[in-house]
């Protein structure tokens, strides 16, 4: 049965809500973080490798997945499971692999935009902080991180800050497909890549304002020079495909699949996957590897400890680690990035406040355009979230849109205002529920719903027939032994990698352990979005396939 | 611009993988509006 559904207006319209969707804050936080701590220039070897075996062969999938599964009226993950599962699957059996599969991305699509969306509010306060010259004030990266910890514990401002993002996001995706999001990535992405292009600029040209051997274009080398002896670390190759699945947002709660659901039955996949992937690449390999590097550069240099000092520090302190001391003997931000003690948004929010206060008026420009940068590109990837769960109510409840966006605003409010709650409530780790969240969330969860993904089409659905399906109307004629080799035989052996890996290596410490109550409530609260996902699946599947699954026709 | 060959080499290496996609999948959006324009007239 096909159904009338919205479309995409224009192809341009897709491509940029596809990128917007894509391009976040990990492009331009994250990833230089990541290479600058796995090998600098050499981590683009895990990198590309993970790309074409994981990034492109999994985009593809939930390309299909989600226009297939459009024909039919849905937008999200469970029924299109259980369509293509149930070509292998007996009705009842694919049921249940939907239902499950469709109620662990749920978790996703909640608690990632519930802490995701409080993230991009930090922005816009930041950049509103820029702007109104507060940055002049800071002297240190101790200055910085101190303002940081102000804001997170001051309700007044952090609290406002989330909320009114959240309402534009929720406002844009209440007014649907072409008049909303479609509208919405056209503006906000031409915004986002003028930005990036100004601060790259800026931010190469910028010399040294601190001191004279210090100069951004330093940093630019820093980063770009290889460690190659870190690629001997498997954790580069791990950490290279983490990056993947930030970077494109696949496996996320089934986003893609979402937004492709929206395409017309011939409409286009391989090319249009492709180019939202090259434009998602541009804005992570040349955008985001120009900007917080080499300005964190700028202001701190690559001042290390001498390995002396630090073991004197190590012996003085026992069962203090190499981040505390790094800490305590002054290394500079960039070191504590190189060694995994600072992350990219630490490094963003610590180093770069007090460089853009020291350049004046142009830091204060400066700094606005980096920070609502990173509100735009947090914005367009948090409405994709915000319209999946959106879909369920709407087109599986028969509720209207707007009234659909708003449910979905309070289910992402109940997931995300602990975030506020906890840092008004200035525990001593201020991020646990957050950092417990990413980390099931954000990383675990989607290499388990990307692994679900692959099976639903290449292993049920069948590789001659998902084939067939991805090149209906395709300007694009991707190998056939791709598809067979790479995305039904090792996309799938490395996804079961990467979870082999995150059980032995991550679960037994913080932050896939909580470390207060927070973190205790943020378990308790993916435990009850997985049940609330389980009883939402199974109403909509079974309402609608209910006979089929019974045994009748 | 003093600039490591090795740094260069991998910088090198990013860009021309990114902006070969770019233009790849750009003159495939060539092609296809080149088609579309030869099929309507």
């Amino acid at each position: 049965m096909v159904e009338q559904r919205e479309h995409w207006a224009t192809k341009l319209g897709l491509i940029l809500a596809m990128a917007g969707n894509a391009v976040g804050l990990g492009n331009f936080i994250r990833f230089p973080a990541k290479a600058a701590a796995y090998g600098g220039g050499a981590y683009l070897i895990p990198y590309f490798i993970a790309l074409v075996l994981l990034g492109i062969p999994i985009m593809f999938v939930e390309w299909v997945l989600g226009r297939y599964g459009g024909q039919f009226g849905h937008g999200h993950l469970a029924p299109m499971l259980y369509l293509t599962a149930k070509k292998k699957l007996s009705p009842s059996s694919a049921a249940w692999f939907a239902i499950i599969g469709g109620a662990i991305a749920f978790i996703a699509g909640v608690m990632i935009t519930g802490y995701y969306s409080n993230i991009v509010g930090w922005m816009a306060f930041y950049a509103c902080s820029s702007l109104g010259g507060v940055f002049a004030e800071f002297e240190t990266a101790g200055d910085a991180i101190g303002y940081l910890v102000d804001f997170l514990t001051n309700p007044v401002y952090n609290f406002p800050a989330w909320l009114i993002s959240l309402f534009i996001m929720t406002f844009i995706v209440s007014r649907g497909i072409r008049r909303g999001i479609e509208i919405a990535a056209k503006i906000m992405m031409p915004i986002l890549f003028l930005e990036g292009i100004v601060l790259i600029v800026l931010s190469l040209t910028l010399g040294a304002p601190v001191k004279p051997e210090w100069s951004s274009i330093k940093g630019f080398e820093w980063l770009w020079t290889p460690k190659l002896t870190k690629l001997g670390d498997p954790t580069a190759f791990i950490e290279g495909a983490g990056q993947i699945f930030f970077t494109l947002s696949i496996g996320i709660a089934g986003i893609i699949p979402n937004y492709a659901s929206y395409l017309r039955r011939e409409d286009d996949i391989p090319l249009s996957a492709l180019t939202t992937t090259s434009l998602n690449e541009f804005a992570e390999v040349v955008m985001g590897a120009s900007i917080a590097i080499p300005l964190a550069y700028a202001f701190g240099g690559y001042v290390m400890p001498s390995q002396e000092a630090i073991n004197a520090w190590l012996a003085e302190n026992p069962g203090a680690s190499l981040c505390d001391a790094l800490d305590a003997l002054g290394a500079s931000p960039l070191v504590q990035v190189e060694h995994g003690c600072l992350s990219g948004f630490m490094l963003s929010v610590s180093a770069l406040p007090p460089l853009f206060g020291k350049l004046g008026g142009l830091g204060s420009l400066a700094g606005f355009l980096w920070y609502s940068l990173l509100w735009f590109a947090g914005t367009t990837s948090a409405i994709a979230i915000i319209n999946v769960i959106t879909t369920i109510f709407e087109e599986d409840f028969n509720i209207k849109r707007s009234v659909s966006a708003w449910i979905s605003f309070t289910l992402v409010f109940l997931a995300g205002v602990f975030v506020n709650i906890e840092g008004a409530m200035n525990t001593p780790q201020l991020t646990d529920y957050l950092d417990l969240a990413d980390f099931y969330a954000g990383s675990l969860i989607l290499v388990v719903v990307a692994l679900i993904e692959v099976v639903a089409v290449l292993w049920l659905w069948g590789v001659e027939e998902s084939y067939e399906e991805l090149h209906r109307g395709a300007f694009l004629t991707i190998p056939k032994w791709y598809w067979r080799i790479v995305a039904g035989v090792i996309t799938p052996i490395y996804l079961i990698i990467m979870l082999v890996w995150f059980a032995v290596t991550g679960t037994s410490t913080p932050p896939a352990i909580p470390e207060n109550m927070f973190g205790w409530l943020a378990v308790v609260m993916m435990f009850v979005m997985f049940v609330v996902g389980l009883v939402i699946n199974k109403v909509v599947i079974y309402r609608r396939y209910g006979k089929e699954i019974r045994g009748g026709t | 611009m003093p600039f490591a060959p090795e740094a260069l080499a991998f910088l090198a290496f990013g860009w021309i993988v990114v902006f070969g996609l770019l233009a790849f999948v750009g003159y495939k959006w060539l092609q296809v509006s080149k088609r579309r324009k030869e099929s309507e007239s």
